[in-house]
């Protein structure tokens, strides 16, 4: 055989093994590829970006391309250098946009891990805002159906911004309610005292979101509707140098609250020279300019943050008065509509898979958190101000989601399970309420509350639980209250009288609420007697008298209020002062000079805005308080050691 | 033929800057412009310093007094645990104010950067340089119309309203100084390379190939075109430090690979052409020595590169020194922080401390370990081994290995901290950071368990002087930094640092045990200045460049025009990757867990382990990542690249002349 054709003869030898070694490694890569969801988009549709178009063509080069910049995107990571995550995440997922769990890394590794390594927490937010629109800018409406990217951004608005794990979790919360208090405006003031939560639903439906939904969808039909918004949007555009856009409603929110500010004091407000102003106070644009700016609302919401309008109104409907500035509401949104559009495609086997389950379980988290703290205090007014309260709205969303998700958790919740998430979820839920409506007074839906947690299927066979929910329902509270040790620390048990007096001055006299003032301040009342009965008791087996004993319920009291009113300021903090007992006014007010508070207003005061005692009138009774607390000061001196209230 | 008056006026004018008369009041003007550039700027410079240190002065008087009220305001102490907390208070406020006037010591001395005229000194020397060059070569109205071409296309476009087209306009303008640049610089080099030398005449013909050439002239126009672009592509509302690294990066980085690229296939079509096309004939049948013609190709090669790399290399230190004068995050202006309390915004400041500097780095000090614990410890294992299996044999490399476990062994758990324990770490040697008051950096990587991804763990770092207790909360598995001040560094030099596993705010005992890995503790202070260590990293660039010209040479003098550009090119990749290579081997085992031999690994180990060896010089020195970090390429570290690059380069070329003394170049081997 000649040298040659043996070459020839080997070199098809070789080419055979290639060929039988391709085809079977091809076949494991593929179905390795399959399982891992590791989809390259083969196909570029209407709407795709020309990156995608562009990555389609780099044909099978693409795959080391990617690999390679996720490893680059992996090393730098670890190394903790972030200048180029941003511009990887974008690439890879440009490349890769139909494979989820790219996107989902990215977006943690911005919210998450970036974050984390910023030392301010405008930068911090910056790069958890940057992981929220990487996945619901982009992420979501490429895999519009993923269950996956709809869970992970509901966790980001749940766990990062609503939690309390990052340090920077008040400074989220602000930014998060600054931002939707700009895009639909604020929410719709309730009449003082409401306790309707259909009546709730409905102005938030009606006097908040369908304004907007109802707005013109595009610019050609608003200027079919009407005509003179062409002229209106350019002279806004060329006049005041403001597009159409997010700045635009953040301007126009900067005018209303100086105007606010101002018409709060009777004075005249100072912006008619703002160009803006000038225009949108023109007669003939009076109803053309609220359309147009319900247009630009639309457009932010479906074009911005890809959030259907129709959407938020049902969930609305379906769950409750949903504050938008609240990032639980964002959470319960976007997991929800991750099952709505997964429900779709469901089926036995995908029912097991945990995204399902644990989208489902971010539902019912967020309603539980909604109702911790759904009721918001915030005003664009005065940003720094955020109080977060318990909402008894969604108390029965809750509940109704809650079974929904049980009868479609399959093995998760099977009945048999010693352990189930859900029930002890529930479990802990009705006892929050029970407290909750308790201490607001609320025992007909306090009664009904214990009944349902003390008729429980599964409490059949735990007799050390039967024993504790057998007791009635004020023994039940009062041994929630007294157990684990509540009244053996000063700060826990001042925490929970803080916690109560928060809740009468916010909820009750900003919200105007007056049995939920009272009934707070009730229940404050209560923990504080009982409090300084077991301190007596304790400090009398110890011989030391006094020495963890509180000040007088009212002196602690005007503390919390003091604080808070000096926290709102203007134009919150006057508004509570007015709506406060004759108990509690003089001692705040005392406190308020003792604070230094007054001098806030001194420079406003020079020119001739309003000073101190015009938004704080001095009440009747300051002598009396003054001495109160002169004699307070004087007893806590005496004996060495006293526990310093801060 | 008669001339038309546009070809007369063109003739006259090319007479005229040619003229020795012109070239002196050219080059005249250019200088006094640069001086009137410089001394003007410095001027204005020397103002800003002064009002700086003014606010700088207000600030520590402002600190001062603050604090001595705190201390007036202290209670006269009466009982004895009175004294002794007024005591302890006067200690903290005393740290307090140590640990603020340090602080701002350390950014007075940052912002100096920014009224430093040695800068605009330099670019104004440089361009002037270049302008003088263009001169004395007789190209000044030449250089002066193809300049203006520029600025009337650009200047327009970058004054539109469109974004877009200010944008190209940006792109017209770089793109046309960056051309001019090397336009002018490659003539310099053919000037310098004017000599009647063999291996010069030899350069010189490659540096005209090389612009004449498509495939080393399409690389020119990519690096062009890539370095005029790269800034408009810096996303604008990232923070400053991550654009400036950003474009650091891809800036030395990216063109550093173009050249590179350039570099080999230039050097291997140079040779392989001439052989293939027997150019070489008329070449080696002339009195010259194997070894001025491979010499004289490399020398050209590397003139090349040098002048691709000082054109890339001065644009983007011009860049990146234009960037350094934006607004950071949270500035109302360029160096002016929005929160007007503080003297520097955070972004500023981590990209002044950290970023354009140079850093060294020092690690903590390791326990001692006892050699006779050891030795005991090495016994009582290997008779355990022995016990385990009867035919274990304890050889000295056993012994080695051994000894080398226990080691990594103690280290680790010097390293590692229970939940709610903590562990002091002393960094020696920083004498010279704390005297030179500039910020230090802390940088740390914490491990947990399998480092969950999605877990963040909270720690508590403690130093002298720290008014109060640090708590980050860190991501696993990350490498993290910390800015401390120098004032807390100790009159020896030391830096002791208590770290303790958990939230000191929030004390719960217990938790999981955390520990740092071995590189994952170190401290970074600032030892000299961004501009020098740019130059010595241009430097090191050139060297590798070098080193690849005498690669594909090598390759070109015995292999055909593709297989010598595979080689050429596998060898870089090699080179490149070889300290991932080296990381990734060590998780590569040839061996199972049950001790069995995975051949095909075995197989694969023999081929990667000797090339991660053999590149791990070359693949160590990361210029353009040491530039992107701010760690500093020391001029040791130069010397010794240039002695081992060097030599390499010397052994790789004496092969060449060996293999084309051995080769029979001038006899016809055509059909």
């Amino acid at each position: 055989m000649r040298r040659d054709t043996l070459i020839q003869l080997l070199a098809l030898a070789c080419m055979a093994c290639f060929l039988a070694g391709s085809v079977f490694m091809t076949t494991r890569v593929s179905a390795s590829a399959g399982r891992n969801r590791l989809v390259y988009a083969d196909a570029a549709v209407m709407g795709d970006s020309p990156e995608i178009a562009a990555g389609i063509a780099m044909g099978a080069f693409r795959g080391v391309f990617v690999n390679f910049l996720w490893m680059r995107a992996n090393t730098l990571k670890e190394e903790g250098k972030y200048y180029e995550a941003v511009d990887l995440a974008k690439t890879i997922t440009r490349l890769q946009p139909r494979f989820p769990r790219v996107w989902a890394f990215h977006a943690w590794n911005l919210a998450y891990n970036i974050s984390v390594a910023t030392q301010t927490q405008q930068e911090r937010w910056k790069w958890v805002d940057a992981g929220i629109r990487l996945l619901r800018d982009q992420g979501i409406p490429a895999n519009n159906s993923d269950i996956l990217l709809h869970k992970e951004l509901a966790w980001i608005f749940l766990h990062k911004i609503d939690g309390y794990m990052d340090d920077a979790h008040r400074y989220y919360k602000k930014a998060l309610a600054y931002e939707w208090s700009i895009v639909l405006g604020k929410p719709p003031v309730m009449p003082l005292g409401y306790h309707d939560a259909a009546a709730a639903q409905e102005a938030y439906v009606e006097k908040w979101l369908k304004p907007i939904a109802d707005a013109p969808a595009s610019l050609e039909e608003l200027y079919e509707k009407e005509p003179l918004a062409r002229e209106l949007a350019e002279r806004i555009q060329k006049e005041a140098g403001v597009d159409l856009d997010f700045r635009l409603l953040e301007y126009i929110d900067m005018l209303a609250n100086a105007q606010l500010r101002a018409s709060a004091i009777g004075g005249i407000p100072n912006i008619g020279d703002d160009p803006l102003v000038k225009i949108m106070s023109e007669e003939k644009y009076r109803l053309t300019g609220r359309e147009l700016v319900r247009f630009v609302r639309r457009k932010l919401l479906t074009e911005t943050y890809k959030m259907e309008p129709d959407r938020m109104i049902r969930y609305t409907q379906d769950f409750g008065p949903l504050d938008w500035r609240h990032a639980a509401a964002h959470a319960l949104y976007w997991s929800r509509r991750g099952v709505e559009e997964s429900l779709r495609r469901v089926n036995e086997q995908n029912k097991r898979d945990f995204d399902f389950v644990n989208t489902d379980r971010i539902v019912v988290q967020s309603l539980q958190a909604l109702f911790r703290s759904g009721m918001i205090f915030f005003d664009t007014a005065n940003p720094d101000f955020y109080m977060a309260m318990v909402n008894p709205d969604f108390l029965d969303s809750y509940e109704k989601y809650r079974d929904e998700v049980v009868s479609r958790a399959g093995v998760f919740e099977q009945p048999g399970r010693q352990r189930t998430e859900y029930r002890e979820g529930l479990e802990n839920f009705y006892r929050d309420a029970i407290r909750y409506l308790y201490r607001r007074g609320d025992l007909k839906r306090a009664e009904q509350y214990y009944t349902k947690l003390r008729t429980a299927p599964w409490l059949n066979d735990n007799t050390d639980k039967r024993a504790i929910y057998g007791r009635t329902l004020a023994d039940f509270v009062n041994h929630e209250i007294t157990d684990e040790n509540r009244f053996e620390s000063p700060p826990v048990a001042l925490q929970e009288i803080n916690g109560a007096f928060e809740a009468a001055f916010v909820e009750g006299l900003l919200g105007g609420n007056t049995p939920v003032f009272q009934s707070n301040m009730e229940y404050a009342r209560l923990f504080y007697d009982k409090y300084q009965q077991t301190q007596k008791f304790q400090v009398w087996v110890a011989g030391k008298e006094g020495r963890m004993g509180f000040p007088p319920f009212y002196i602690l009291a005007s503390n919390v209020l003091a604080r808070l009113i000096i926290a709102a300021d203007v134009p919150q903090g006057p508004a509570m002062f007015r709506r406060a007992p004759d108990e509690l006014r003089p001692r705040t007010w005392v406190l308020l000079e003792e604070f230094g508070y007054p001098a806030r207003f001194a420079e406003a005061e020079k020119q001739g805005q309003p000073g101190f005692k015009v938004w704080f009138p001095e009440p009747s009774g300051v002598a009396a308080a003054r001495e109160e607390f002169q004699r307070e000061a004087d007893r806590v001196k005496q004996p060495a050691g006293q526990t310093e209230l801060k | 033929m008669a001339q038309g008056p546009f070809a007369r006026t063109l003739d006259r004018l090319d007479r005229l800057q040619h003229a020795f008369w012109f070239k002196v009041i050219a080059s005249s003007l250019i200088v006094l412009a640069a001086l009137a550039v410089s001394t003007t700027y410095s001027v204005r410079l020397a103002a800003k310093r002064q009002v700086q240190d003014t606010e700088a002065a207000s600030r520590a008087a402002d600190l001062r007094s603050t604090i001595e009220a705190e201390q007036a305001a202290e209670p006269k102490p009466g009982t004895a645990e009175e004294k002794q907390a007024a005591e302890l208070r006067a200690h903290a406020l005393a740290a307090e104010l140590t640990y603020a006037q340090a602080n701002e010591r350390a950014i007075a001395k940052l912002l100096a950067s920014e009224t430093d005229p040695t800068v605009v000194i330099v670019a104004a020397a440089a361009i002037s340089a270049m302008l003088l060059t263009v001169v004395w070569l007789g190209q000044g109205l030449s250089g002066l119309a193809i300049l203006l071409i520029v600025g009337l296309v650009a200047v327009p476009l970058m004054r539109s309203l469109n974004p877009t087209m200010r944008d190209i306009g940006r792109f017209v303008a770089g793109f046309g100084c960056l051309a001019f640049s090397f336009v002018v610089l490659m003539e310099l080099l053919r000037v310098l390379l004017g000599g009647s030398n063999a291996v010069l005449a030899i350069a010189r013909n490659l540096v005209n190939e090389a612009v004449r050439i498509k495939v080393s002239l399409v690389f020119i126009v990519l690096l062009l075109i890539a370095l005029a672009a790269l800034p408009g592509l810096l996303e604008p509302s990232t923070p400053l430090r991550y654009r400036v690294q950003s474009f650091l990066q891809y800036g030395s980085g990216g063109t550093f690979w173009i050249i590179a690229i350039l570099v080999l296939f230039l050097s291997v079509s140079s040779l392989s052409s001439e052989q293939r096309d027997r150019i070489i004939w008329q070449t080696m049948t002339k009195p010259v020595a194997p070894w001025q013609y491979v010499l004289g190709k490399w020398l050209g090669v590397v003139g090349v590169a040098a002048v691709l790399l000082a054109v890339s290399s001065t644009g983007v230190f011009l860049f990146t020194e234009y960037l350094r004068d934006q607004k950071a995050d949270g500035e109302s202006a360029p160096y002016v922080p929005s929160d007007r309390s503080g003297a520097m915004s955070q972004d500023r400041f981590v990209l002044e401390s950290q970023i354009l500097t140079a850093r060294k780095s020092v690690r903590p000090l390791l326990p001692d370990i006892d050699p006779h614990a050891v030795a005991r410890v090495v016994a009582e294992r290997a008779e355990k081994l022995r016990q385990a299996d009867p035919a274990y044999d304890f050889t000295a490399a056993e012994e080695r290995k051994l000894f080398v476990d226990y080691e990594k062994e103690v280290r680790a758990s010097f390293f590692a901290i229970e939940g709610g324990q903590q562990e002091t770490f002393e960094f020696p040697g920083l004498l010279e950071a704390r005297n030179a008051d500039r910020p230090i950096t802390l940088r740390y990587k914490v491990d947990v368990g399998a480092n969950d991804p999605k877990a963040l763990h909270k720690v508590t770092f403690m130093m002298p002087n720290l008014p109060a207790p640090i708590v980050k909360e860190v991501p696993l598995g990350q490498m993290m930094q910390l800015t401390i001040s120098p004032a807390s560094i100790d009159e020896k030099g030391v830096l002791p640092m208590l770290v303790l596993n958990g939230d000191f705010y929030n004390y719960r005992p217990g938790g999981d045990t955390m520990s740092f890995p071995p590189d994952g503790l170190e401290i970074n202070y600032s030892v000299g200045s961004y501009q020098a260590n740019f130059l010595r990293v241009v430097l090191v660039s050139w060297l590798k460049l070098a080193l690849l010209a005498m690669v594909a040479i090598l390759a070109s003098t015995f292999l055909s025009f593709p297989v010598a550009c595979l080689v050429a090119f596998g060898v870089f990749l090699m080179a490149e990757s070889a300290g991932f290579l080296h990381e990734a081997l060590e998780y590569y085992a040839s061996t199972g867990q049950k001790g069995e031999i995975i051949w095909h690994r075995v197989a694969i180990r023999a081929v990667a382990v000797p090339v991660s060896r053999i590149f791990q010089f070359y693949s160590s020195l990361k210029p353009a990542s040491a530039l992107v970090d701010g760690r500093i390429i020391a001029w040791d570290r130069v010397l010794l690249a240039f002695s081992v690059i060097g030599g390499v380069t010397a052994i790789l070329f004496i092969s060449a002349v060996a293999i084309f003394r051995r080769r029979e170049l001038a006899t016809y081997s055509g059909q």
